[in-house]
């Protein structure tokens, strides 16, 4: 048994939990950081960059955005069932987190939209010699922040995972039990507990039972290593009150998106979509918002849904050059590979796939293709399982708006296009994906987290995606950067507010 | 050794002769970035992230390569090296999947720490589209993402020089180079012995271990041991193994003998769920490891730990009363005259051992070996008082500074609601196998049936059948399902009959003279989830009596304790600790304790072993001591290189020889003599040695170092 003694410990050291040491060691205060993984920065070293309002880069590049705009945007995109005064300070501190990162030594290539009708909030990281978005960018400034942490004396704890929260008989955090890869454990003392563990992507069970999701049947999202609800059952077990959480919902094609991305790109377009019954449900020019997309698909029969193209709009790409929606994600510009891949998915070869996903290669996880092709839709809707008398008039009648009105949707005429006989028919199956929880343990607008009436438990702190219930009931693509940006404010504010408490009046001894 | 002094960056790094560059500077604590180098293998000089320069010398050099020397001065940190090692990582990731999420490696993923260090987070190349990443990807226990791979050959070089196995080869096809096997065979046919030592140092996630091969709910290392970890005991199963192997048998039961206190008693009827963790299972089958502990005992003829396991703490004057001598009772009893403590034993039954010499039938655990291992406890300094039944343990605490209630479940259950059992040929399995054990009077009669499917039931029933009894074993299980496949088996085979999906209506005849079990058939059943009552679907008309002239039930026990032995009980007459609610070590009574069967229900002799171990540790501290009993009894190192050997993938588990039904069904002797020599070296040669992997040094990343 090892004994250690902080003033403030942090449970996780992901993009929130490593906000939040170092916001709270530049108040002088002494810190352990406790992380599972051999590095910081959890899901965030995925991410590019995040939200701002207001920021230097955006006044520079002329973008117009205002804090009170986009707060009254993000409060009525949430029907204002989420924490106004938390979402208020987190934007009005954003512009000043972007500073807060620079002071670190991080550069950024600017303010970027995510997609066409986006709002231009995302700030994302330069990488060294390149003037370029790359993905995986932010993993630079995961390394900055480390650098800082290290030098005001943060202690991090690696491959270590904390166990239980101690607390005393007013209810107060005490510490923390935690336990190495030895299997030594450790008791560590502290005045204020910050929990940040990232919510629970990885732990089928709780994303079924507390959401009602089957992972591998109804949602195929990422499952971060590592991610098992730790700091959500932690605080439950020490009578803090728990919110629903909810997946940061998109739509994926398991075993072809990430992994034949012309293939996946390509039926991700906004051609027509179908449900199994065979009836359209969307105006697939909303496609590009894949949260919108995802939510759309998780109404349907079985929550599954297909994008339907034929040879002749693969001709028409062709012709055109480019695709219609390039994602500045995987910039998949045109049909080259397409030939390449679906001889390769066929085949069951990975070696041309562009990248590999392993956790849907394992037995357990191995579902059926997931991509179709045909000679005739009949043939296509007998693959799929969707009601081809059905299908058929749908693509009639679609057919017959070709290039014109949607009289249905409503969805601009240059999307679209018409499936038309004589060649090959090809489907996708969409499902509903997400990068990970979101919300769970409830706090107030200080980020203090609360116990079952609405008190704060003196001395808890919660931030990051554990916490993060600002977005209600669906992650608002319209604002890029949010999950970072909510990752990075919420752990400055709850390292801050964590000190503040201990030097207060209120603080429980 | 000879110490010197360099400087890289301006910073004095002590070095020793014979260090690299390199090496001098991580063991300061300060971080030259490296990812082919690892601190068990030799220099392979690959990667090129480690290059320096080094002050007079032309150009940039590697550090894993270049020799530590006295004075020189060093740079690791330059414009120019930051440029030479983003193109070295960047040629790295050209041909690296991006999307890391879906990675078992993330966040412990060297790759990814490094892309982290050295800001290069993507390749600017062209992307590398490799051919020959689906070779060799069919493999079990080892996982081959070979996409992932950086040729680091930290696997080829672990598996050749650690292991001295050298199943692992950089191979070229199509002008491309990758790693697979000599002739790209499958990893069993290329002699690999599956240690693991190639995953253990693969810097990205191209080698992991198959999903659910090792546990993620207890700490790495001791996870990477799974026969120790499922052991309740965490008996150090791989060190004993490899003693067994080397023919040091002696030194395989002092191992064993660490942890637990009747290795012979466990070598007969342990439950090895240690087994159900082999890694080999995923190979072929797994290693015999009840039968190798018996085999270790039966064939220790120097008993060479034995002085060093009899000798004890200086005394403290503290007294101890132990109340049952079973497994749990007895082990704490060891264990607490171990650290010093005068422990006397108090067993009702007129000799000691529980369930060992009276609970389980005589041919699957000999009394005289049983009480062999009582006696050295004996011989340690514990005082056992047989027929001594204790009725009361407030009494009891007055004499002794601590108690320790370790009394099982003895009493067997009747199922009370089954009309008849209240007759005079109504017995238990604990009533029938006591009786036989011990050598107690019992009318049976001819024919005997059996009321239960579980183990116990067969226990009873193949003791019936050496009795000379006609035995009917009535359950509701399918197939006795109930009952491990073996073990019905061999019922069979030695004349027990099997009444399946049978449901009891009552017990016929008189008090004073049962004539059989009115039963009907039926098609399934389940326990109702909150009720926990019987619900059946029977099959109509289907009523009918099996004759007898006396039942057996095998339907559980129970401790027997009642209010007035003084401590609180719960509605099941378990004791509690009424601060939790729970059945614990502690209980109602401060001093009193409680282990063994009697707070767990009834579980095997290993649980109780291991629950005797852990209340004498409390009970110790309780008493003013460490409650330290670890205790090495061997000394032992582990070779890490353990060489080829053919077809090792595909060598067969090897079991006892099982005596003929005729030769075991008229007799109570063990029902096979157990393993050859050959046989248990083979069995030992076979381990995979999951406990080499632990020591492979783990490769700090860059976020452990204090300079960087």
């Amino acid at each position: 048994m090892r004994r250690m003694e902080a003033d403030l410990i942090v449970i996780g050291g992901g993009m929130s939990g490593l906000s939040a040491a170092t916001a709270a060691a530049q108040k002088d205060a002494s810190v352990i950081v406790f992380e599972k993984g051999g590095t910081v920065g959890g899901a965030a070293n995925m991410g590019m960059g995040f939200f701002a309002v207001e920021s230097k880069y955006q006044k520079a590049q002329l973008v117009n955005h205002t804090v009170d705009e986009l707060f009254k945007e993000f409060m009525d995109y949430t029907h204002w069932r989420v924490n106004a005064r938390l979402v208020k300070k987190l934007f009005e501190q954003s512009a000043s987190t972007v500073e807060w990162i620079e002071d670190m030594g991080v550069e950024f290539l600017g303010a970027f939209k995510y997609f066409e009708n986006s709002n231009q909030t995302w700030h994302i990281v330069k990488t060294p010699g390149s003037n370029k978005p790359a993905e995986r960018c932010a993993s630079i400034m995961v390394k900055a922040m480390k650098d800082t942490a290290d030098e005001l004396g943060v202690d991090f704890l690696f491959y270590t995972s904390v166990k239980e929260i101690i607390t005393g008989d007013k209810g107060q955090v005490l510490g923390v039990r935690a336990v190495d890869q030895r299997g030594e454990e450790i008791e560590a003392e502290c005045s204020a507990i910050i929990v940040a563990t990232g919510g629970f992507g990885d732990n089928p069970e709780m994303i079924r039972d507390r959401i009602g999701l089957t992972w591998g049947q109804d949602l195929f999202s990422f499952r971060i290593p590592g991610l098992k609800g730790d700091g959500i059952r932690m605080v439950e077990a020490i009578g803090g009150a728990i919110d629903p959480s909810m997946i940061e919902v998109t739509y994926t094609t398991p075993g072809v998106t990430n992994l034949y991305k012309t293939i996946s790109e390509t039926m991700r377009q906004p051609n027509l979509m179908i449900n199994l019954d065979g009836k359209r449900f969307m105006d697939e020019s909303i496609m590009n918002n894949t949260t919108f997309t995802g939510n759309a698909i998780s109404v349907q029969p079985k929550r599954k849904a297909f994008t339907i193209i034929t040879d002749s709009i693969l001709d028409e790409y062709r012709a055109q050059g480019h695709l219609d929606y390039i994602t500045i994600h995987h910039n998949i510009q045109n049909v080259d590979h397409w030939e390449e891949q679906v001889k390769a998915y066929f085949s069951g070869d990975t070696s041309v796939a562009d990248e590999g996903l392993s956790f849907l290669e394992e037995d357990t996880n191995k579902i059926p293709n997931q991509f179709f092709i045909a000679d005739s839709l009949e043939e296509l809707c007998a693959q799929t399982g969707i009601n081809y008398k059905n299908a058929r008039k749908t693509i009639d009648e679609y057919n017959s708006m070709a290039g014109r009105y949607d009289r249905q949707f409503n969805k601009h005429p240059k999307y679209m296009r018409e499936l038309k006989e004589g060649g090959k028919w090809y489907a996708a199956a969409h499902y509903m994906c997400g990068y990970g929880t979101l919300a769970g343990i409830k706090t107030d607008d200080e980020l203090r987290v609360l116990d079952e009436d609405w008190k704060p438990i003196p001395g808890l702190f919660g931030c990051g995606t554990d916490v993060c219930s600002i977005f209600g009931d669906s992650y608002n693509f319209t604002m890029p950067g949010s999950t970072m940006g909510f990752a990075i404010n919420s752990g400055r504010l709850a390292g801050m507010n964590a000190i503040d408490y201990i030097d207060s009046d209120e603080f429980v001894e | 050794m000879e110490k010197f002094t360099l400087y890289i960056d301006g910073n004095p790094i002590e070095a020793t002769k014979g260090q690299t560059i390199l090496e001098a500077a991580l063991a300061n604590d300060y971080y030259i970035p490296h990812l082919c180098t690892h601190p068990d293998l030799p220099t392979q000089g690959g990667c090129n992230l480690c290059v320096v320069e080094i002050e007079g010398i032309a150009g940039p050099v590697r550090a894993c390569e270049s020799p530590a020397r006295e004075g020189i001065r060093v740079t690791s940190k330059s414009e120019s090296l930051s440029h030479r090692r983003s193109v070295a990582m960047e040629l790295m990731l050209a041909g690296h999947p991006h999307d890391c999420t879906s990675c078992k490696a993330y966040l412990k993923c060297e790759l990814q720490a490094m892309m982290q260090y050295l800001g290069a987070v993507h390749s600017r190349l062209r992307t590398v589209n490799r051919q020959n990443t689906n070779i060799n990807t069919n493999n079990p226990l080892i996982v081959r993402e070979m996409e992932r791979c950086i040729q680091c050959g930290r696997c080829v070089r672990a598996c050749r020089e650690m292991r001295g196995v050298d199943a692992l080869s950089f191979n070229k096809l199509n002008d491309e180079t990758y790693i697979s096997t000599p002739g790209d065979l499958p990893l069993a046919d290329a002699g690999c012995r599956f240690c693991g030592a190639c995953v253990e140092v693969c810097p990205t996630g191209a080698l992991q271990d198959e999903a659910g091969v090792f546990r993620t709910d207890v700490p790495r290392e001791q996870a990477l041991i799974p026969c120790q970890v499922e052991c309740a005991a965490h008996i150090d199963i791989p060190a004993y193994l490899r003693f067994i192997k080397e023919g040091k048998y002696s030194e395989a039961v002092g191992v064993i003998r660490e942890k637990v206190t009747f290795p012979h008693a466990l070598g007969y009827v342990c439950n090895n769920l240690c087994e159900d963790g082999c890694k080999r299972t995923k190979l072929n089958e797994p290693i015999s490891i009840r039968d190798m502990k018996r085999f270790a005992v039966e064939h220790d003829k120097e008993q060479i730990w034995k002085e060093k396991y009899l000798r004890t703490k200086p005394r403290t004057g503290k007294k101890v009363a132990v109340v049952g001598a079973g497994p749990a009772g007895l082990t704490a009893a060891y264990y607490l005259n171990k650290q010093g403590h005068d422990v006397t034993v108090f067993e009702k039954q007129k000799i000691a051992g529980g369930h060992m010499t009276g609970g389980m039938p005589e041919y699957r655990i000999p009394t005289r070996d049983v009480l062999a291992e009582i006696k050295i406890i004996e011989e340690s300094g514990v005082k056992i008082i047989c027929e001594h039944p204790i009725s009361n343990v407030a009494e009891l605490k007055k004499d002794y500074d601590a108690v320790v209630v370790a009394i099982g479940t003895s009493i067997g259950k009747k199922l009370s609601y089954l009309p008849g059992s209240d007759f005079d040929h109504v017995y238990t399995a604990v009533d029938l196998l006591r009786a036989n054990r011990l050598g107690l009077p019992i009318e049976l009669g001819e024919t005997v049936n059996i009321i239960g499917g579980g183990n116990v039931a067969f226990d009873v029933a193949r003791t019936l059948i050496r009795m000379g009894k006609k035995v009917n074993v009535v359950c509701l299980e399918k197939n006795a399902s109930q009952a491990s496949p073996e073990e019905v088996h061999e019922a069979i085979e030695e004349g027990v009959n099997i009444f399946d999906c049978h449901s009891n209506e009552a017990i016929v005849g008189t008090k004073e003279k049962v004539t059989g079990l009115r039963v009907h058939k039926i098609n399934s059943f389940y326990f109702h989830p909150e009720t926990r009552a019987l619900v059946e679907d029977p099959v109509p008309d289907s009523t009918y009596v099996i004759p007898c002239d006396s039942i057996v039930f095998a339907a559980g026990q129970v401790t027997g304790l009642a209010k007035d032995f003084g401590l609180e009980l719960n509605r099941f007459g378990y004791p509690i600790d009424p601060r939790t609610g729970k059945s614990e070590y502690t209980t109602s009574v401060e001093g009193v304790f409680a282990a063994g069967d009697v707070i767990t229900g009834t579980k095997f002799v290993i649980n109780a072993i291991a629950g005797g171990r852990d209340v004498a540790s409390l009970v110790d501290k309780y008493l003013g001591g460490d409650g330290e009993i670890d205790e090495t009894l061997i000394e032992r190192t582990r070779e890490p290189v353990i060489g080829r050997i053919d077809d090792f993938a595909r060598m067969p588990r090897q079991q006892m020889a099982l005596k003929s039904p005729e030769e075991r069904k008229y007799n109570f002797l063990p029902v096979s003599e157990g393993l050859t020599c050959e046989q248990a070296t083979c069995e030992g040669t076979r381990c995979l040695q999951c406990d080499l992997r632990p020591d492979i040094t783990r490769v700090k990343l860059w976020t452990e170092y204090a300079h960087k």
